[in-house]
């Protein structure tokens, strides 16, 4: 397991962050969109990663960090797509789009585009942590310390299929349905995008159906519908069930240390 | 009483896990395009229907004549497609008539075998469900997972993401793995639409013009008929390529989830082994033979590796399910 700590590079601001620096890190912020810059791969590429990270002061284990973020990520350089769906509550909290032009760094939301630098998420740590999250990194584990020694966050890699649109995935329009390139991951669990299901006369069922048998009579229970779609997971209760089971993100990989 | 999976549970793999892509060989890449795509506004194209049938169809060929295969399936393909845009313009079926129709199967499901209301055994059910769904999730619906109760080994998927299994086919079991193959059929079903396109197809011919072009939101007569309609595409089942697409969807979702690639063919190896017994015969009359899933299943599963060690997570499952008689 190698550690990412490599206070000599642009990236270093994760580890700043981390160590509970956010103002230094903050004011890093363009050296590592520079980085970035020069980081980014020239054919498409396309990543997803999780972000467990360590309560303040860092932890001694892996079982010790928490869910804080999903971040999805398309690239071609000079441009790039950055989603960040941080954990809020019980739950995924509003995704933070970042886009990169080749020229700037831009927050794309509902109502329209603004330089990153000029907003308040360039302070966001969870924003911070996924710019400082290295293009080119290959690993599919990174264990990060901190200065003591302990571990600060583990950071799982997954690489996705790039057959992205590049003139939709960089566009500095937010998406119509929001979410984007995190919709395909996490649209299972996600409480907002979601078509409304209204319930309809349909929705009672029918009250005879042709089997291999023949003609068979049915009482439509609807009531079971219902209870079916009120048994909602949430989605740390499964991200717990996936590391649990080393499945997903974590298959392959063993527990940091 | 509610289970919580924290994360200081103990891992289960092979602590020399290896870190490769969990899609490796030959048939990697059409199953892996197929299969996993990100999604930045584009819809689904219709064209990616094919590259499965393509891989499964290679898959089952000789070498030598997979060219002339190929050419063929693109051709067919082609004109599936082509016919498929008339039928859909004549039955306009969108998310919310699909999850409208889906409310209705899976209401009529729930009333010809009864839902099992347990709590726990029905969390977990959907956690290993949505983990397998993940892989190629639709955006556009939730996938909820049921049990069934009843003995008749079975799953069923009806449109909109309602997905059910029975306690017959949870007895039949030994891990997660063969669950997470099963449920992954089912996604593969839902995201595939298979039933929805079947309703397309055959809404004028069985159902009268008028019904194909009513709207299904305000026509509720018109929406009974075709959820009657899917109701019974789904108990009468479903074509043999669509089972054998379901197949290998199931197989790649569950690998790329971090699942034993061979679950599903665990699985109906003893579909086979029980071929005989009376709890299979709506499974019988309503799928390919298993000999015919055996033979597909081998050859994707054993082109789709698990980016590690198989994880089947024998003892979860046993005391997720311990309530389901053996």
């Amino acid at each position: 397991m190698r550690s990412f700590f490599r206070p000599s590079t642009p990236f270093a601001l994760l580890a700043l962050l981390i160590a509970g620096a956010p103002q230094a890190a903050a004011q890093d912020l363009g050296a590592t969109l520079a980085a970035r810059q020069q980081a980014l791969p020239k054919q498409k590429t396309a990543y997803l990663e999780t972000f467990l990270n360590a309560p303040p002061g860092g932890a001694s284990a892996e079982k010790d960090l928490k869910l804080a973020a999903k971040v999805a990520v398309a690239q071609e350089a000079p441009r790039e797509r950055i989603e960040i769906q941080p954990v809020s509550g019980n739950t995924f909290g509003e995704t933070v789009i970042v886009v990169g032009n080749g020229k700037d760094y831009f927050l794309v939301t509902k109502v329209g585009s603004t330089p990153l630098a000029k907003s308040a998420k360039a302070q966001d740590a969870l924003v911070l942590q996924a710019l400082g999250s290295a293009p080119n990194e290959t690993a599919k584990k990174r264990a990060l310390k901190t200065s003591d020694g302990k571990l600060a966050a583990v950071i799982y890699r997954e690489p996705r299929p790039a057959d992205f649109n590049s003139s939709t995935a960089f566009s500095l329009e937010a998406p119509k349905l929001g979410g984007g390139l995190l919709k395909k991951g996490l649209s299972s669990f996600a409480d907002s995008d979601q078509p409304v299901v209204t319930a309809s006369a349909g929705a009672r069922g029918v009250d005879e159906i042709d089997t291999p048998d023949g003609k068979m009579p049915v009482t439509p229970d609807s009531s079971a519908v219902v209870w079916l779609e009120e048994r909602e997971v949430s989605p740390l209760d499964l991200e717990a069930f996936l590391v649990a089971g080393r499945l997903g993100p974590y298959a392959g990989t063993e527990e940091a240390q | 009483m509610k289970r919580t999976w924290t994360l200081s549970r103990m891992p289960v793999v092979d602590p020399h896990a290896g870190q490769g892509n969990p899609l490796s060989g030959r048939w990697a890449p059409a199953l892996a395009k197929k299969t996993h795509w990100l999604a930045t506004g584009a819809t689904r194209p219709l064209s990616m229907v094919l590259p499965v049938l393509v891989a499964a169809t290679l898959l089952l060929t000789p070498r030598g004549a997979q060219g002339q295969i190929l050419d063929k399936v693109l051709d067919a393909g082609e004109k599936a497609s082509k016919v498929a845009g008339k039928v859909q313009s004549a039955l306009p079926i969108g998310t919310e008539e699909e999850i409208d129709i889906g409310r209705g199967v899976a209401a009529t499901v729930a009333g010809y075998y009864k839902l099992d209301r347990d709590p726990d055994l029905t969390e977990y059910l959907n956690l290993v469900g949505l983990a397998v769904a993940a892989s190629d999730a639709r955006p556009d619906i939730r996938y909820r997972f049921g049990v069934l109760d009843t003995d008749q080994v079975n799953a069923i998927s009806a449109p909109g993401g309602y997905i059910f299994v029975t306690r017959g086919a949870l007895a039949l079991m030994d891990d997660e793995a063969e669950l997470a193959g099963v449920l992954a059929h089912e996604v593969g079903h839902v995201n595939e639409k298979h039933v929805v396109n079947e309703i397309q197809k055959r809404a004028r011919t069985e159902l009268g013009a008028d019904v194909a072009q009513a709207a299904l939101k305000t026509d509720a007569a018109a929406l009974d008929a075709v959820v009657g309609l899917g109701t019974n595409i789904l108990f009468l089942g479903l074509s043999r390529e669509d089972e054998l697409e379901a197949d290998s969807l199931g197989t790649v979702y569950a690998a790329q989830a971090g699942y034993d690639p061979q679950g599903l063919l665990h699985f109906v190896q003893k579909l086979q082994a029980n071929e005989s017994k009376p709890f299979l015969a709506t499974l019988k009359a309503t799928h390919p033979k298993p000999k015919d899933r055996i033979k597909l299943l081998e050859r994707v599963s054993s082109k789709t590796g698990a980016g590690g060690p198989p994880v089947e997570l024998a003892d979860r499952f046993m005391s997720s399910t311990a309530g389901v008689p053996r």
